[in-house]
């Protein structure tokens, strides 16, 4: 209790010293404060982006996963992100980066909405963003907070867990606005990829060895080293609607996205874009091999039981204080990424509706609107979590509709910067096509096929863009 | 011819991805010792999709001029 006491404390002091660090390197302006002034190098950005993709889904979602499904979690997931995400980034990222630098706007929605000369393109562009993030927020939130109360035996509550590390992140991110986020997911991201490579290397170690360990998982259930086609999830239809879901949604954050429109040229997203496979590896290789090779050690768990396998494996076979670590690196995994979306939905929320109302731009008040739009947001996500914890809502179904939300919004954010004939109607249409078809394939009122919602949803979207764009024209003068 | 090649090679990579369409399951037992072969083969798949992705930062991908300048 007093070693985690000790690490934990000793990770709020570092992030609120970078925090600090990054603060008085900041100028006053919007620029400055929501893009860290578009001066992001291939480090800070690799790791900016790299420290959005670690979240609690790799280290507790996964593992569980694998103890179930084996080794086919690695090909389902790994493999297509490495390939499809860096691919993404330049497909959407690097004209979306050059058009916002050229129109000087600051946010996803705000770069559209001026890009296709249409507020309403903007608002659109808003309130999906928005709807379709907080309950990505609310999930680590209280994610974070179960395993807090776990690991200090009710001694933090989950609310007042929840509340700590909303608070801590909202605290650099008030600071030192994107380069403070940017900065602490240098460590965060460095912290959480060490503790899974130790934790692979050191547990596999205590099973001695690879080969011995695979061994064992071949003798208890050998369909975990292959993809079973029992296993729903490696049939052609579910496979490649899984493919589509995680390849395509990260792009889709806002969060993630501002981060490239961040970036100081392209020679820093060419240098992310080439280190983000080897990390990808290093990330999701431990999370599926100790989730199979705790199902040869632990089988025949179920529910949150199978979902604990890798604090099991851990506490089973490693040094004590790697537990502490564990849940240290849980931490960094969840603020990492809602630093980043209390940064974004603060600067989109005065950007995009403030600043939009009331029809002129201040710099200063900018800023001063975007770190209170930031405590806003902070407080309307834990309130909308301790709604959803008490009425035991499952927000990760919610959650994971939103994911496949964000993937019908794809063919608007490529189009809108790639295709000259893309206009707000097609974008409009495209969105609201995408997310109706979901609708429908979520409430279970589409035909029965092998695809699953988010495939149909993402197929309307982009028949929608593509006909609406064959007949749409740009107004002259948006560049393109 | 960059811009073909990588072109094609991408194509391929993906085909091989989705081969659970066609193909039957990879056995269970291991390629190398302590490699079973589904992971074998997804491991050397990002080998060659991360080789393909250096080809394509540095032969395809056309920096905007004003950066590089």
């Amino acid at each position: 209790m007093t070693t985690l006491a000790l690490v934990l404390l000793g990770y709020v002091a570092l992030v609120l010293a970078v925090g600090a660090l990054a603060t008085r390197r900041a100028g006053t302006s919007p620029e400055e404060y929501f893009l860290a002034g578009r001066t992001l190098g291939p480090l800070v950005l690799f790791m900016a982006l790299f420290g959005t993709n670690c979240t609690p889904f790799v280290m507790v979602g996964i593992p569980g996963r694998a103890y179930h499904d084996g080794l086919g979690q690695f090909g389902l997931n790994a493999p297509i992100i490495a390939l499809v995400v860096p691919l993404t980034f330049w497909l959407i990222g690097v004209p979306a980066r050059r058009e916002a630098a050229r129109l000087g706007a600051l946010t996803p929605a705000e770069l559209y909405a001026r890009r296709l000369s249409s507020n309403a393109v903007g608002w659109v562009l808003f309130a999906v963003f928005t709807a379709y993030t907080v309950p990505y927020m609310v999930t680590g939130v209280l994610g974070i907070a179960v395993n807090l109360a776990r690991a200090t035996d009710g001694a933090v509550s989950e609310p007042v867990g929840a509340a700590a590390v909303l608070l801590v992140a909202l605290a650099y991110t008030t600071l030192g606005g994107m380069r403070a986020t940017a900065w602490t997911n240098v460590v965060q991201g460095t912290l959480f990829l060490l503790f899974m490579v130790a934790a692979l290397v050191g547990i596999t170690h205590a099973l001695g060895g690879l080969e011995a360990a695979f061994a064992r998982v071949r003798t208890v259930d050998p369909s975990l080293l292959t993809l079973a086609p029992e296993r729903a999830l490696f049939r052609p239809g579910a496979w490649t609607s899984y493919a589509l879901l995680i390849s395509l949604t990260v792009i889709a954050f806002p969060h993630m996205l501002v981060r490239l429109l961040a970036a100081k040229d392209e020679a820093a997203l060419k240098g992310a874009i080439r280190l983000y496979p080897i990390a990808l590896v290093a990330l999701w290789l431990p999370a599926v091999l100790l989730g199979v090779f705790g199902a040869a050690e632990h089988p025949g768990l179920e529910g949150a039981a199978s979902d604990g396998i890798f604090a099991v494996m851990i506490a089973e076979h490693l040094p004590a204080f790697f537990s502490s670590l564990g849940l240290l690196a849980l931490l960094a995994s969840v603020m990492s990424t809602l630093d980043a979306q209390i940064l974004t939905l603060g600067s989109m929320l005065t950007r995009d509706v403030v600043d939009r109302v009331r029809g002129d731009r201040d710099d200063r008040a900018d800023v001063r609107a975007g770190r209170w739009f930031g405590a806003i947001v902070t407080v309307a996500v834990f309130l909308l979590a301790e709604v959803c914890r008490r009425a035991e809502i499952a927000i990760f179904d919610i959650a994971r509709f939103a994911f496949a939300g964000f993937c019908t919004l794809v063919p608007t954010l490529l189009f809108g910067v790639r295709w000259r004939r893309f206009d707000a109607r097609a974008a409009i249409g495209s969105i609201a096509a995408g997310n109706a078809v979901l609708g429908l394939g979520e409430a279970g009122l589409l035909p029965s096929s092998p695809f699953q919602p988010v495939f149909w949803g993402f197929a309307a979207s982009l028949a929608a863009a593509l006909a609406l764009g064959a007949v749409g024209r740009r107004p002259a003068g948006t560049g393109g | 011819m960059h811009r073909a090649v990588s072109a094609v090679t991408l194509a391929a990579l993906l085909a091989l991805h989705f081969d659970v369409w066609w193909a039957d399951p990879r056995p269970a037992d291991d390629v190398l010792p302590g490699l079973p072969a589904e992971l074998g083969f997804r491991l050397g798949w990002m080998a060659l999709a991360w080789l393909w992705l250096l080809h394509f930062t540095a032969r395809v991908w056309r920096t905007d001029e004003a950066d590089a300048g």
